[in-house]
């Protein structure tokens, strides 16, 4: 390797792997996430129509 | 580390700011009613959430001691944007709350007492009482009454608990209506939590502790300047890495028995160079008087440099700069290097008790001789006024130069009510009130 790329890597190569580390643990956290809510309930239909399914709070 | 950051960019944070609070205020859209309108309970239980949690990691981001936040906002502001996030934050969540059991207790026809108890059995919930019951004991610490009834370290201790309280926040918002079962959304959210603990690893963790080895840093010497206060010269290897600015300040760790638990911000009271920082201390409680007897050869960690008031924020030809009490510490250290060009002016106003207590009076006088710039003793009673008139009367194109200020917090903040309603541009007035260190 030359020069300039491990000066290179010596000034950001830990910013590099927090990267990398921080993008893994987001999509982690984000792909197993939960994929139903608790509180996902009937909603209460305006009178006269068809109940439909709502998000609580 | 780069410090090429200015006024704009603050514009730019506030912007990128907005528009993050319009994507947390996507609810909207969860809170339509089939068959058009808007539930107003639903819609505030969602927003009010969504919003606490975005508002959450921006108060984590803004406080990560990230140079580019650091740099345009400035310590002082970064200090009230935190102070009033934080109780907006505590609003949001008490909002949110009630409004959840509101809605609840109306979609399931229950008293309050009963769909309260339904939602706290809710999954995700458990981890979001455990956050308020937190967050609460922070903001009760940190009542100004508060703090003044309990030692910094105890504070400190308790405060660092926000980030706990934060991830289990995090992990109700992401069992939540408004993201569960939409993976893009839940994938975005989680690398924002996760970007801005990583900046908090970065820049509060990692950067210290590589500063520690990498400059290895110790007491060359200590000076005594006046009863009390002392000049700290300390020695370290690549300093010029750290691209320290006259103006600037660090945060210090002396590392002895009395003084390793906490870093304490002291400005640079002399130019930087290449191997060496000076800093200059007052005693002023049990950590300043311990460092008034510091060793040379103690181990010295800095975490910097941070601070706005260089020569890189400069806009005009002509300068003042102002400083009050310790405040001279680093008004001496720009006074130094600021250029003057032909025909140009540079003054320091330093307010002070008594001009035979003036601190770093000698280096000042020769300063300003060597330079040719033009240095003012301010002293109390009588001459100390600094008021937008009075330093009209002694700079009468105040308005058309670039002003420094550097005092107490109460001195600095008047002054920069007065200077703006007399017409002094914001862009030209740079201005950091000193935190008092006991």
């Amino acid at each position: 390797m030359s020069a300039a790329p491990a000066g290179w890597w010596r000034r950001h190569g830990a910013s590099v792997a927090l990267a990398c580390v921080t993008l893994a643990v987001g999509l982690t956290l984000g792909l197993t996430a939960p994929t139903t809510s608790p509180v996902d309930v009937p909603w209460p239909a305006p009178s006269g129509a068809a109940p439909a399914t709502h998000r609580g709070p | 580390m780069s410090t090429r950051h200015g006024p704009g960019d603050a514009a730019r944070l506030k912007v990128l700011i907005l528009l993050g609070a319009l994507v947390a205020a996507w609810p909207v859209r969860a809170s339509a009613v089939p068959g058009g309108g808007i539930d107003g309970a639903v819609l505030v239980a969602h927003l009010s959430g969504m919003l606490a949690g975005y508002g959450s990691v921006v108060l984590v981001a803004l406080m990560s001691r990230w140079p580019v936040i650091e740099q345009a906002v400035g310590v002082d502001e970064l200090a009230r944007w935190h102070a009033r996030g934080g109780r907006l934050v505590m609003a949001l969540i008490a909002t949110h709350a009630c409004a959840a059991v509101v809605v609840w207790a109306g979609l399931r026809g229950l008293d309050a007492g009963s769909a309260t108890t339904e939602v706290l059995r809710m999954p995700g919930v458990a981890a979001a009482v455990v956050a308020v019951g937190l967050l609460v004991l922070v903001a009760v610490t940190s009542a100004r009454r508060a703090r003044r009834r309990i030692r910094y370290e105890t504070w400190h201790g308790i405060h660092l608990l926000t980030y706990v309280a934060i991830a289990a926040a995090f992990v109700h918002q992401l069992a939540g209506p408004d993201l569960a079962g939409r993976r893009v959304v839940q994938v975005g959210w989680s690398l924002l939590y996760a970007g801005a603990f990583a900046l908090v690893v970065r820049h509060r963790v990692l950067k210290p502790v590589h500063a520690a080895v990498r400059h290895r840093m110790r007491v060359a010497s200590v000076v005594t300047e006046a009863a009390g206060t002392v000049s700290i010269t300390v020695h370290g290897r690549r300093l010029d890495e750290l691209d320290a600015q006259p103006g600037q300040y660090f945060r210090w760790r002396f590392l002895t028995p009395h003084t390793w638990r906490r870093a304490h911000p002291f400005s640079l009271s002399a130019p930087p160079q290449h191997d060496t920082l000076r800093l200059t201390v007052a005693a002023r409680g049990d950590t300043t008087r311990a460092l008034q007897a510091i060793s040379p050869g103690v181990r010295v960690v800095a975490d910097g440099p941070y601070g706005i008031l260089t020569e890189r924020r400069r806009t005009r030809r002509d300068v003042v700069l102002i400083a009050g009490g310790i405040g001279i510490a680093p008004m001496r250290a720009l006074f130094e290097t600021l250029h003057i060009p032909s025909g140009g002016d540079v003054l320091l106003l330093y307010r002070t008790t008594d001009a035979s207590r003036a601190l770093l009076a000698d280096e000042l006088d020769r300063l300003a001789d060597r330079a040719g710039a033009r240095l003012h003793y301010l002293t109390q009673p009588g001459g100390g006024e600094l008021t937008a008139p009075s330093l009209l009367r002694r700079v009468p194109d105040l308005v058309r130069r670039d002003v420094f200020v550097c005092g107490p917090p109460v001195m600095t903040r008047t002054l920069m009510t007065d200077l703006t309603r007399a017409g002094l541009p914001r862009a030209q007035l740079h201005a950091e009130g000193y935190q008092t260190v006991h």
